[in-house]
């Protein structure tokens, strides 16, 4: 078997060169399918913690912003639970409905590793199945959406950030409430796309971009992005809309995990929806 | 030959560990990357069986993958560059061609061999990862642009690495 094995790739490097792209071709297949096989999970395990290894060291290197960044957090972490003592105060006899509760828990995670280069690009967080974190879930940033969960193992998840072609994230424009999903075309990391906005929709260079709330993932009102230039060809149906996210998505830090806690319910009330 | 053995697993290390905690995060006008890492492919020593070449540069490409999160895109198109070696140098080959003492490394080879040497290597890496990673030919121009950008810009580096690291063989 061995020596007809050497026999083979020795005098048929083709071969051997047809196998190995074979098996390339249906790793990348794969991917492509939203699925892993076992072996990229041990893989990703192996990645996560040579990534966390470097994070050690890298995150001395911009501990100053990082600081701001996190006392701006502070701050209006500060002012909203002042807005929330006066607010509760004013209303302390009325009736507490469902609107009081709380719908999301959010959870904080770090950055470990990221991607703005390729055509799907990924974060990968430290935080995973362990800390509860799920397939599907948000992710955003004080300043607004990163992108959502896509592959999670014990202890970290790599998240589809919005510079992916796969990544949709239900939005609207928050002048006129327009509701239209962004996605990325792949050509530039500066700019995601708005789609699907008819000419007659009023939109404008300066306007800004928030979550529609259409979709368990993420609440209603987290700011994407704001318009940078808007096209309409002639003859076409759709504006072609550039979002500059608000988000610097190739110097993401510390990220906010959503979890929206009704998730499972409302799924479950869909389905049946389907089922009529 | 063991110290050719040695040179080999450390050069697979440093190039490895350089393309996925350096250059992977390092980013020309936004969407360009740089890869350095086929480098080891090129340097090789010339008697290598050309099996072992494919088999090593399938691995290479594959452990470039697992950090970068590619699925076989990155071994996919150094598989294809070990491949293509030994054809890249025999039709490079020096005028009375190649003495059994030599390498192909700058520094045995001289600089105008290797710089043709690794022109044709890296763009024929790049041509095949870049469009295996857009999967399609819907932006032929875009991604064409890309491949030559980065390509110039791997050989100015690969150059400057046989400068700087250069092992006595």
């Amino acid at each position: 078997m061995r020596k007809l094995l050497e026999l083979l790739s020795y005098y048929h490097p083709f071969l051997l060169f047809l196998l190995l792209q074979a098996v390339c071709f249906l790793m990348i297949n794969q991917s492509q399918h939203f699925q892993r096989t076992r072996i990229m999970h041990a893989a990703n395990f192996a990645g996560g913690s040579l990534f966390s290894q470097k994070s050690n060291f890298t995150d001395y290197l911009d501990l100053r912003a990082q600081n701001d960044s996190l006392a701006k957090m502070n701050a209006l972490l500060l002012d909203q639970q002042f807005l929330q003592a006066s607010l509760e105060f004013s209303e302390a006899d009325t009736i507490r409905d469902t609107i009081y509760q709380q719908l999301y828990h959010f959870q904080s995670a770090k950055v470990l590793n990221l991607s703005t280069h390729k055509q799907y690009n990924y974060m990968t967080i430290n935080r995973g199945s362990k800390d509860g974190v799920e397939v599907d879930m948000g992710v955003m940033t004080k300043d607004g959406v990163v992108g959502k969960v896509q592959f999670v193992s014990a202890n970290y998840a790599s998240v589809m950030s919005l510079l992916n072609k796969k990544c949709t994230v239900p939005a609207k424009i928050k002048k006129n409430n327009t509701s239209s999903p962004v996605s990325w075309d792949g050509r530039s990391s500066e700019f995601v796309q708005l789609n699907f906005v008819t000419e007659s929709v009023n939109v404008r260079q300066g306007d800004t971009i928030v979550t529609s709330g259409f979709s368990s993932i993420f609440p209603e009102n987290i700011p994407v992005g704001i318009v940078e230039a808007v096209d309409l060809q002639a003859g076409e149906n759709f504006h072609d809309v550039d979002v500059r996210p608000f988000t610097d998505l190739g110097r993401v830090k510390h990220v906010y995990v959503i979890d929206f806690v009704d998730k499972e319910e409302i799924k479950s009330l869909e389905v049946l929806e389907n089922e009529q | 030959m063991s110290n050719d053995l040695l040179i080999n697993i450390i050069r697979f290390l440093a190039l490895l560990l350089l393309q996925v905690l350096v250059l992977n995060d390092i980013q020309i006008y936004g969407n360009l990357n740089v890869y350095l890492y086929p480098l080891f492919i090129l340097l090789l020593p010339f008697r290598i069986p050309h099996w072992l070449v494919i088999v090593l540069s399938f691995f290479l490409g594959f452990c470039v993958d697992i950090y970068a999160n590619t699925h076989g895109m990155h071994a996919s198109a150094a598989t294809l560059l070990g491949f293509l070696r030994p054809t890249i140098i025999r039709l490079n080959r020096p005028r009375g061609d190649y003495d059994d003492d030599q390498y192909p490394t700058m520094r045995s080879m001289g600089f105008n061999w290797f710089v043709i040497y690794a022109s044709v290597a890296f763009f024929i890496h790049h041509l095949a990862y870049f469009y295996i990673e857009v999967f399609s030919f819907q932006d032929f121009h875009i991604t064409f642009l890309r491949v030559l950008l980065s390509t110039v810009v791997s050989i100015l580096l690969a150059v400057i690495y046989q400068a700087v690291i250069r092992p006595k063989q």
